[in-house]
């Protein structure tokens, strides 16, 4: 077992070009991740704004000031255009909303009427939409508030204030103003507090990080379980079979190499992600050791299942892109998990990527202490002795099945 | 040294062993001479404990190598395949082979370039097996078999598909073992090895052991018949008369029947109403191709 874990892990050190290309392929993925999910690389430049369009049929007062609205809000910046174009330009997809204030809408908010506002947008973009439907309508409630407000006051002037001399009414006038209007401002009437998370701390970062480099694991472990099977076919299994070694020291001997490797491959990840991107690897060292401990035990045992499963490396190849990258999608490698529905964050759990990211989640987003990650890992060493378990079945019934 | 009793081995309908017999004195070169399929492989893979025969036993030195482990220790063997890892050097290979063994550290690496010496590759010894030619990958294939000095060895098929020279080289090195004492098992389906080799044949059909003794043996008990061996020009005749006759070359007819000179003049007339060129005749003793040919009525190539 530790002869065979020895020679395999001297064959991979030795390729100095594949052992540059199996950390460069993690890396890029890592990086192209980090910048998708994590905003690394904009510095502290805004995002690039969502354009909406707005026609303007009403050009009063009113409608100008509801767009002024629109426009202020950050992320967001209102184009005029015309109502033919703004149908086009959504249909094209190079637009994805239009907000139409049509004729009447001033005269509709003096009276109270239903205001003659219409947002066109675009099905496939249905969350940014939501929000911008939120933002519009609160403005336009704010707007309808303050003149409901104005009336109200205006009617309470003249029904009690009216015989009073100017100045006084005007002073009447400014302290209802002063205490009707005053929440107008819809931001200020909550306080926002961080539980979790930081201004150091990026999520996407972490998501990119994690996420990246146990997928990418899986693939380099499931390629060491494989080596089985060309093993298997060279005919270098009988002979070592011939050997005074046990039948399962072979299969022990992969997962060894596939472990060391594992380690070794997610501390380069960490120290990549902390060299180019800053994330603090520091912040809990023992449970970002046993972490990268449990995950690489739990991929190592998947990785000598995969080979396992099959009789021939061909087979291997395709079953295991498939398992894996299903795995991975499931697990919330490649999207996080709050984006999916709730019936797959539910099935997360059957995958090691999910036990793996949420607990380097753990330690790097919520920074939680030695405690909230033990679960975790013992949920992957479970994991682990399973899959094991499993591999030393069909390693049996298919590896050591000779003839 | 190595006993087998009884051994049989069957894959569904298909019967591949089919109660073997046989003994290996120590110091003897065995040779278990058959075509392909003949179950030489399969005997081999039972000896080496990898495959479990139905039925029947295999000892070595009286311990049974399914019920003790450490026979293990005490043999090598030479697997018809290039059993050996591409990526390491051929040093590296031995090394590895040999912890296998449990011959560890220096002594390994000793031994391990001992063997690169003796098999002729010393001065290669660092090169990566994925870059030597089929001869030299068949010798280190054969030196690491040798790591922990067995004294039981154990070979099948070692010549398979590599140049004259290099089987040449081969056969020198087994000669070198033989004169050391050790016990030899060797399978092949080359007459030529086993007649210039061999002090004891074993020649196997059908997973059966046909005939056995000595190649002098073997010629007094089964080759009544003498080789007529025409060469000719043209085309050759699929049938002449009753005879049993054989092409081992192209342009070359093997007839094999008793009292040849008395009937050499039957055969050219037989020849000559085929249409057979004939441009040369000679009378041969009988071969291990011709007692195989006697026993089976198939040539070892078949």
């Amino acid at each position: 077992m530790w002869t065979i874990a020895k020679k395999d892990i001297y064959i991979f050190f030795k390729d100095k070009r594949g052992l540059f290309l199996s950390l460069l392929l993690p890396i890029g993925l890592i990086t192209m991740f980090a910048f998708a999910f994590g905003g690394i690389g904009q510095d502290d430049e805004d995002p690039a704004p969502i354009h909406v369009l707005y026609v303007d049929a009403d050009q009063t007062t009113s409608s100008k000031s509801l767009i002024a609205m629109l426009d202020t809000i950050p992320g967001i910046a209102c184009l005029s255009t015309t109502a033919e174009d703004a149908t086009a330009n959504i249909k094209s997809g190079d637009e994805m909303a239009a907000v139409v204030i049509n004729k009447g809408f001033e005269m509709a908010l003096q009276t109270g009427e239903d205001l003659p506002v219409v947002l066109q947008y675009d099905q496939s973009r249905v969350m940014e939409i939501g929000v911008l439907q939120q933002l519009l309508t609160s403005r336009l409630s704010a707007m309808k508030g303050s003149v409901d407000a104005h009336r109200g006051i205006n009617k309470i002037m003249q029904q009690s204030f009216s015989n009073m001399p100017p100045n006084v009414q005007d002073s009447i006038r400014t302290s209802l103003e002063e205490n009707l209007l005053q929440k107008e401002n819809h931001e200020q009437l909550i306080s926002m507090q961080e539980v979790v998370g930081d201004a150091e701390s990026n999520w996407g970062l972490i998501q990119a990080v994690a996420g990246t480099a146990i997928m990418m694991l899986l693939f380099s472990v499931s390629s060491i379980g494989k080596s089985m099977l060309d093993e298997k076919e060279s005919g270098v299994l009988r002979r070592l079979l011939q050997t005074p070694m046990h039948p399962y020291g072979l299969l022990f001997g992969k997962m060894i190499t596939a472990l060391v490797i594992a380690v070794f491959q997610l501390t380069i990840m960490f120290l990549f992600s902390w060299l180019a991107f800053g994330l603090d690897i520091f912040i809990n060292i023992p449970a970002l050791i046993i972490m990268i401990l449990a995950t690489s035990l739990a991929c190592s045992a998947f990785g000598v299942l995969l080979a396992s499963l099959v009789t021939t490396r061909k087979q291997a190849d395709s079953l295991s892109t498939i398992l894996i990258l299903f795995m991975s999608a499931v697990g919330g490698s490649m999207i996080p998990l709050f984006i999916m529905p709730v019936f797959m964050q539910n099935a997360a759990v059957v995958s090691v990527n999910y036990w793996s990211i949420q607990g380097f989640y753990d330690i790097f987003w919520r920074q939680a202490g030695l405690e909230a990650i033990v679960g975790n890992a013992l949920v992957l060493t479970g994991i682990s002795a399973g899959v094991l378990l499993i591999s030393m079945y069909f390693y049996k019934k298919n590896i050591l099945r000779l003839i | 040294m190595l006993t087998i009793s009884n051994l049989t081995k069957s894959f569904g309908d298909h019967v591949a062993v089919d109660g073997i017999s046989l003994s290996i004195a120590k110091g003897m070169f065995y040779g278990l001479l058959g075509p392909n399929g003949a179950g030489k492989t399969t005997t081999i893979q039972m000896i080496s404990s990898i495959l479990p025969p139905d039925s029947g036993k295999i000892s070595v030195d009286g311990l049974g190598v399914y019920e003790h482990a450490s026979v293990k220790m005490h043999m090598g063997i030479v697997p018809q395949e290039i059993a050996l890892y591409d990526e390491l050097t051929a040093l590296e290979n031995l090394i590895f082979w040999g912890n296998l063994y449990a011959v560890h550290g220096k002594t390994g690496k000793d031994r391990a370039a001992f063997l690169l010496d003796w098999v002729g590759l010393a001065d290669r010894r660092h090169d990566i097996v994925k870059n030597y030619s089929g001869g030299m990958k068949r010798r280190v294939n054969i030196a690491a078999a040798l790591m922990h000095d067995p004294g039981l060895i154990v070979m099948d098929e070692p010549t398979v598909g590599i140049d004259p020279q290099s089987r040449n080289k081969i056969y020198e090195l087994l000669d070198e073992l033989h004169h050391q004492g050790k016990t030899i098992l060797y399978t092949t389906h080359y007459m030529e090895e086993a007649e210039r080799m061999c002090d004891k044949i074993g020649i196997i059909d059908k997973g059966k052991i046909i005939a056995e003794g000595s190649l002098d043996e073997l010629k007094k008990a089964h080759a009544q018949e003498e080789n007529i061996v025409i060469h000719f020009t043209g085309e050759a005749v699929s049938k002449l008369g009753n005879y049993v006759i054989s092409f081992p070359e192209p342009q070359m007819m093997t007839v094999v029947t008793p009292q040849a000179r008395k009937r050499l003049h039957d055969v050219v007339q037989l020849c000559t109403e085929g249409g057979i060129d004939i441009t040369g005749i000679d009378i041969h003793d009988a071969g291990l191709e011709s007692i195989f040919l006697n026993l089976t009525g198939r040539q070892l190539r078949d």
